[in-house]
């Protein structure tokens, strides 16, 4: 079942959604909020990073937002015995509450094939100061993806202004409908 | 309308089977039977993350959150609950004291304190491991208004067309019970395969499982249960199906060629699929190219031998929303609720017409 | 180019098989060479007419060649003979698949019974005892003729796993196919042919092997064996495009939410039939109605995956002449020889130098 394309409003143009202060939710949480015209999207922040995706999977319509935050493995073949695996990019899978579908929360991109896409959208924040990520020891896995993080400013999801979102619109067909 | 017909309780932290287990049997009853936890990982844990209530309860523990996703949100009028909750034992005489303490659970419980609304209906556990004992279970509870099936463990050691194992298919025929299986690898032990023990759970769960139900719908044709039991039914329960079709293909084509081993079976393969067995929907089968299944069911009349299912609260729940819409027109009310509700006996509601 | 990808010869008596074993197995008990399936029943298990006036059905490669290559207007048969099943003693049944290949090599392969070399062979090996199944390969693998290695259906530890890894990359560092058959029940070490115990006829045992064939594709694709030995092709030989079909559809989902447990699958498992997995083709595959068998192999891909066999001698042969004539004429000429032409790169001309292999 395609993403319904309808729910987005006919004349699709580039809007924002002030979901409220970034403070309202600090490192490692998330909070699903419910925008007019789009329905239930979910804010994450991660180590500091924001990010936000539809509520909805794109295979069977799970509440995708409700999945666990996780990492995800990488094969090491290793020649004439059996390959080994590697547990990589901690917290930035989002797995489907339903059927463990694996996303970038990045991306949208399914870990399977990136032709499947859950719908995500640019976040930001709108004033507030930039401080730099905390040093409590704990080193993420790739340290140039956590450059910078924002605190008390506006939130702010860019609708419809992400080549992602447009993307997972046709890709919930093309990945399902076949 | 629409039938759900697998749907899985569970226990709260705070219940506990042993009390619903005869009182000679408690001191060695221990929760969760043979080893549950002994299977092969599934994702996710094995449950919808989503079903897990807010209290820190086992998911489908809680019935107002089960009610809310299951007749709410997805919309089901009638669920048949399967119940696996105690798993099974070695031994006969432990095992069929589970099954007579799940029973009294889920009469006491789902199918009666919960079920005010009247719309879970249950299958009764029945041990595989002691026919006597099934058939006693049988004959107690025969007249139950929610109980409307029977449920037996698929993993045993002698295919469920022998002998063994008539006494109850004649009491399940002699009460109009369908005997439901439902997933052939939980608990211990693991499932020994014809190529040996497989190591990760998509092979057990895609191919493994599903060779299971292959050998008992071939042993309960081919040992003429169909024949003795003319009224006798089979539901198989979460094992796919696109199977069925190369299995009756191949059936039907050997038929002739192979009668001398059964001058006791009077019809062909394909009667008795049609007559004596059901299949449930779930986990869809998602083919790459979707039309691709709906020409393989086209091509063995599946519409016929098909009953929707969620598996709510399991991981691989279905959603009646999306994959009934995938169903060909014609197909989709009978395998929605007119074949359930048919074998079942439930009234059917008309779908009111705008 | 017409092939038959699977007839299975076999030696005129049983113990025939003695004059290539090695002592002391030439001088001990060995079973019988054929009616060792579960439970067969008493119908003859050998097509008509394939019998010689003495020895086993299929003993007699002039008659064959006659009724195949001549009769049945086959440009090549692929031999595929079985061994005696699983025997408890390792070493007899390492010797067995020896003694095996050394007949097919002496007779149905010898330049008096395949001057033309339009009988191809297989190499039969042990792969639970991979070091002996490597010196076999590399025994015959250099023989114009032998084109595959043949290995039994049933198993202690499924073909995924890695304690095989070693022969298969023997059999793909040659360009031999593996192809898988079900081998009958030796002493009866197999494990039960269904996982839920003995059945109780023959169909129900003879039926499973499809399913049980699944099975072993299922292992391969999940250990990412096809990963790690990049040329090596498996052949089930009992049939069964249209069970590995759709238990494959299921393999695929269970995939895209179990991905991560497995990451050495790194597509979907379905995708890797097309450069590493075929399927023998039986009388028993598929729908019945031509139409329906179109849709069937238009459905699973058949028309790249599916080879034709003759299964000769057995009671089930499908006779060449006039098989699939209903399936339209790319997808019937690719089954009936095109695919395996490719896979065992035949030649169109069966003169003896060019069926030479390079």
């Amino acid at each position: 079942m395609p993403v319904q394309a309808t729910a987005l409003p006919a004349t699709l143009e580039i809007r924002s959604f002030v979901v409220g202060s970034s403070a309202d939710i600090p490192p490692g949480q998330r909070k699903i909020i419910n925008i007019p015209g789009i329905g239930e999207v979910g804010v994450f922040n991660i180590r500091g990073e924001f990010f936000a995706v539809r509520n909805v999977c794109p295979h069977q319509g799970g509440p995708m937002c409700r999945g666990k935050l996780t990492g995800t493995t990488r094969a090491c073949f290793i020649p004439g015995t059996r390959p080994e695996l590697e547990y990589i990019r901690d917290g930035e899978i989002l797995r489907c509450p339903w059927h463990a579908w694996e996303f970038d929360i990045r991306t949208g991109e399914a870990l399977f094939g990136e032709r499947t896409r859950v719908v995500v959208y640019d976040v930001h924040v709108e004033g507030g100061e930039q401080v730099p990520p905390p040093d409590n020891g704990e080193a993420p896995g790739n340290a140039e993806i956590y450059p910078v993080a924002v605190q008390g400013g506006r939130l702010v999801i860019e609708l419809g202004g992400r080549r992602a979102s447009r993307m997972a619109t046709r890709s919930g067909e093309s990945a399902d409908a076949g | 309308m629409l039938i759900d017909c697998d749907v899985h309780p569970q226990l709260r932290k705070d219940e506990s089977l042993v009390e619903y287990v005869p009182e000679m049997f408690r001191d060695r009853f221990v929760e969760g039977g043979t080893g549950l936890a002994g299977s092969y990982p599934a994702p996710n844990k094995g449950r919808r993350v989503d079903s897990i209530p807010d209290d820190g309860n086992p998911s489908g523990s809680d019935p107002a959150l089960f009610e809310r996703q299951l007749l709410g949100d997805a919309g089901v009028d009638y669920a048949i609950h399967l119940c696996d909750v105690g798993g099974s034992a070695i031994d006969p005489d432990l095992d069929g004291a589970i099954k007579r303490g799940m029973n009294n659970w889920m009469a006491s419980k789902w199918l009666g304190e919960y079920n005010r609304h009247g719309r879970y209906r249950g299958a009764l556990n029945v041990s595989m491991a002691s026919p006597e004992l099934a058939v006693r279970e049988i004959e107690d509870w025969a007249g139950h208004p929610n109980f409307v099936q029977l449920l037996g463990n698929p993993k045993v050691n002698l295919p469920f067309g022998h002998r063994h194992y008539h006494p109850i298919w004649e009491a399940a025929a002699r009460h109009n019970m369908p005997f439901s299986i439902h997933k052939a690898s939980v608990g211990l032990p693991a499932l020994l395969t014809p190529a040996g023990y497989c190591s990760y759970y998509p092979e057990i769960h895609s191919v493994a499982e599903p060779t299971v139900y292959v050998a008992h719908l071939m042993s309960f044709i081919c040992e003429g249960v169909f024949d003795k039991y003319p009224n006798f039914k089979v539901v198989f329960v979460e094992g796919g199906f696109g199977w069925v079709a190369p299995l009756i293909w191949r059936l039907e084509k050997m038929w002739d060629a192979v009668r001398i081993e059964f001058p006791h079976i009077k019809r062909r393969p394909s009667d008795y699929l049609y007559e004596n067995v059901r299949f449930t929907t779930q986990p869809i089968e998602e083919p790459e190219r979707r039309r691709d299944l709906n020409t393989l069911l086209d091509m063995i009349d599946a519409e016929r031998i098909l009953m929707f299912a969620t598996d709510y609260p399991h991981w691989d729940y279905d959603d009646p929303q999306r994959v009934l819409t995938r169903l060909a027109d014609g197909a989709r009310e009978r395998i929605a609720y007119r074949n359930a509700a048919e074998l079942y006996k439930f009234p059917v509601i008309e779908p009111t017409k705008h | 180019m017409r092939v038959d990808a699977a007839m299975h010869p076999v030696v005129t008596k049983s113990s025939d098989l003695r004059t290539w074993l090695k002592e002391p197995w030439r001088s001990t008990g060995l079973p019988e060479a054929v009616n060792r399936d579960l439970m067969r029943p008493k119908t003859p298990w050998y097509a008509e007419g394939s019998k010689p006036a003495s020895g086993f059905a299929g003993s007699d490669p002039k008659l064959a060649r006659r009724v195949l290559l001549e009769e049945g207007d086959l440009d090549y048969v692929v031999l595929l003979p079985l061994t005696r099943g699983m025997m408890p003693n390792l070493r007899r049944e390492v010797a067995t698949a020896a003694a095996t290949n050394e007949w097919l090599a002496a007779t149905w392969l010898s330049p008096e019974h395949n001057p033309d070399g339009r009988f191809k062979g297989t190499i039969r090996i042990v792969p639970r005892s991979p070091r002996d199944a490597i010196v076999e390969i590399e025994r015959w693998a250099g023989h114009p003729h032998f084109v595959q290695v043949g290995v039994p259906l049933a198993t202690h530890l499924p073909y995924g796993r890695q304690e095989y890894l070693p022969v298969w990359e023997a059999a793909a560092r040659h360009g031999l196919p593996v192809a898988v058959h079900d081998d009958g029940g030796g002493i009866g070490i197999e494990f039960p042919p269904t996982c839920v115990g003995y059945p109780t006829t023959f169909i129900e045992a003879f039926s499973m092997r499809p399913f049980n064939a699944a099975i072993q594709l299922s292992s391969l694709i999940c250990e990412g064996v096809f990963e790690q030995v990049k040329d090596l092709v498996f052949v089930f030989a009992d049939g069964s495009f249209d069970v590995a079909g759709p238990m494959l559809w299921r393999l695929d989902k269970d995939w895209k939410a179990a991905r991560s447990d497995i990451p050495w699958t790194e597509h979907l498992p379905s995708s890797y039939l097309k450069d590493h997995v075929r399927f023998v083709l039986q009388r028993w595959d598929g729908p019945g109605g031509s139409d329906d068998l179109a849709k069937a192999l238009d459905i699973w891909n058949g028309a790249e995956l599916v080879m034709y066999a003759s299964n000769y001698p057995h009671w089930d042969y499908l006779p060449p002449q006039g098989a699939l004539a209903d399936l339209p004429g790319q997808t019937r000429d690719a089954i009936m020889g095109g695919n395996a032409a490719k896979l065992y790169r035949l030649n169109q001309a069966a003169a003896p130098e060019m069926a030479e292999h390079v």
